[in-house]
């Protein structure tokens, strides 16, 4: 049975396609073969980031309309084997992404792969909806402030009451949180709300912090999920977040100031 | 004319428009009225005190619904009396709807003058057809009106809270008028109220952001997180056995012995009966977070820790 994982937040710009690109991509490096649907409709850029931009031919929508195959819009990743990437539509209007559409593209995927991978637009109203109806799992990015935590809380309240698993009455959604653009610095300061606070307004299982990482921009300059960047701060953090998900327990990194070394402050590093 | 025949009105419009519905629909409806308790029946005494307490709405276009209740007295009235009546409080603004009293067979002569009757305790008939349920999207709640200074003590905060609530007193008070939801017509007609056993609403996932919680008819028991910008409501008392951190409104139907219970207390509003009180800046340190009681004493909403 293939798992459908939403990668949500409610707020804008806290690091869902980033963090769909790699974990989808984390995935498939721990030999899962996985697909990331981009649901971000007009706005795509999960392909930017994945550097795949000038192979879309065919995108969801396309799909959904009957105007090609599946086969036909799944583009390859470049960076590892088992990883497909379903592009969205930069042009067409967001209501053709119907919830009936959608659930026959992804009963399709469904049998060839192991996980589904959906990178949600931000936002409470359709878009994100759509792209969580069908989770069996969901990832709630949040910046460590009030504003994005408050709109996270928002959407576990959309997480256990809209979606398929809710409205069926069914098992409930496997909630995730990761806590990404963390900066320690920022929180000693109190100019960031801390790992704990957050963990503690939203009470639902942790599974990691992403730190504020130069690495990522440059990454997503280059195309290149920021997992594949070995030695970068947010690959290993993305690395461990994809280990804790596949169920293997690894310590929390990231949450602490960094100090510096003697010898490094000396020598400058 | 009412809201209430308002509404019902609007129904039929509508459905003469359409040639294949039926010419009308009778729906539940519950309107927010006023009740205005009548001491005597005496329409010069009650004249004088509205003019004194009611000044302000004299010969206003109010026409806002209101229910007679006659409770008290015991009543002979005739439909002569009850047609001066209706005039009077329509001269204030008050216009007349249905007259309370325990009598139903003031139910003919309320009729002849163009009024409904209801039994006294309008509560009970109300929870005979209700039945508790979450409706997680918006619902209609009292809105408060205005912010309220509280003033704090060493182990209980004590707000003095005010209301929309007039008492029209002589020697002892003629009419007092309160905020007062009236059920729906049909629900009301042909059920006696009988002794019933509130529904308990409970709760045992988060409260979300956003997200509303009503216990309509009865208690309401939450056994999670209600998180800030989320609601709950009850006609009810309200238990939280966690900690409440959005707001939190009991007695929603006007219900002034209803309490809240909260385990741990970091909440933005409270409000018992429409008595409310917010908390822009935080709960007193003696009771945030703390394990607390919400009543309202007379008029004064009292927020006491539980030890
Ligand atoms: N860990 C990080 N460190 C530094 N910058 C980051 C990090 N994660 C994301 N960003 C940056 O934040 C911006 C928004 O990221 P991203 O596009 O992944 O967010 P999003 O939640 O998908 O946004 P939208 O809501 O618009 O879809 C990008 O410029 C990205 O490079
Ligand atoms: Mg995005």
């Amino acid at each position: 049975m293939a798992r459908i994982i939403v990668i949500t937040s409610g707020k804008g710009g806290v690091g869902k396609t980033t963090t769909s690109a790699s974990f989808a991509a984390g995935l498939a490096l721990r030999g899962h073969k996985t697909v990331v649907i981009d649901f971000d409709v007009g706005l795509r850029n999960l392909d930017l980031i994945m550097g795949c931009e000038r192979r879309v031919v065919y995108d969801i929508i396309n799909v959904i309309n009957n105007e090609s195959s599946l086969n036909q819009s799944l583009i390859k990743d470049k960076h590892c084997d088992n990883l497909y990437i379903l592009p969205a539509s930069q042009t067409r209007d967001k209501d053709a992404l119907t919830l009936e559409g959608v659930e026959r593209v992804i009963n399709e995927l469904a049998k060839d792969f192991e996980y589904i991978v959906c990178d949600s637009p931000a936002g409470i109203e359709k878009g994100a909806l759509t792209a969580l109806y069908f989770a069996d799992e969901a990832i709630v990015v949040t910046n460590p402030e009030v504003a994005s935590v408050r709109d996270s809380d928002r959407i576990l309240g959309l997480l256990a009451s809209k979606s398929r698993r809710a409205i069926e009455n069914l098992e409930p959604i496997r909630e995730h949180l990761l806590v990404t653009r963390y900066a320690p610095e920022r929180v000693e300061k109190g100019e960031m709300l801390s790992v704990n606070d957050v963990k503690e307004i939203l009470r639902i299982p942790f599974i990691g912090v992403v730190p504020e990482s130069q690495a990522v921009l440059q990454a997503s300059n280059s195309g290149t999920p920021v997992i594949h960047v070995n030695g970068a701060d947010a690959s290993d953090a993305y690395k461990d977040v994809v280990a804790r998900f596949l169920g293997e327990d690894r310590p929390h990194r990231f949450l602490d100031v960094q100090k510096v070394g003697l010898l490094k402050r000396l020598f400058g590093g | 004319m009412s809201k209430l025949r308002l509404l019902f009105n609007s129904i039929a419009v509508h459905a003469t428009m359409s040639p294949y519905k039926s010419p009308f629909d009778i729906k539940s409806a519950s309107i927010d009225a006023l009740a205005l308790h009548l001491y005597t029946l005496d329409l010069a005494r009650l004249e004088q005190a509205f003019s004194v307490r009611l000044a302000k709405r004299a010969g206003q276009l109010l026409h806002e619904p209101t229910l007679l209740d006659l409770a008290t007295l015991e009543v002979n009235t005739s439909v002569d009396e009850l047609l001066a009546l209706r005039e009077l409080t329509a001269r204030f603004g008050l216009q007349a709807i249905s007259i309370r009293h325990p009598d139903p067979s003031l139910a003919d002569i309320a009729a002849a003058a163009g009024l409904g009757w209801m039994p006294p305790v309008i509560e009970s008939t109300r929870l005979l057809a209700a039945t508790a349920e979450a409706i997680p999207d918006a619902i209609a709640t009292p809105a408060p009106e205005a912010d309220i200074p509280a003033t704090t003590g060493e182990t209980a905060a004590v707000v003095a809270a005010t209301e929309e609530e007039v008492s029209v007193s002589t020697e002892q008070p003629a009419t007092v008028i309160e905020q007062h939801p009236i059920a729906a017509a049909e629900t009301i007609v042909d059920k006696p109220a009988l002794p019933t056993r509130h529904k308990t609403l409970i709760i045992d996932k988060p409260v979300r952001t956003g997200q509303q919680i009503y216990a309509k008819g009865g208690d309401l028991i939450v056994l999670a997180t209600i998180s800030g910008g989320a609601e709950v409501i009850a006609d009810g008392n309200i238990h939280i056995y966690a900690p409440l951190r959005g707001r939190a409104l009991a007695g929603a139907h006007g219900d002034m012995s209803a309490r809240i219970f909260v385990h741990r207390f970091e909440p933005e509003l409270i409000s018992i009966a429409g008595f409310y009180r917010t908390f822009d800046t935080e709960p007193p340190v003696s009771l945030k977070g703390h394990s607390v009681q919400v009543y309202l004493d007379a008029e004064r909403l009292v927020i006491a820790p539980l030890t």
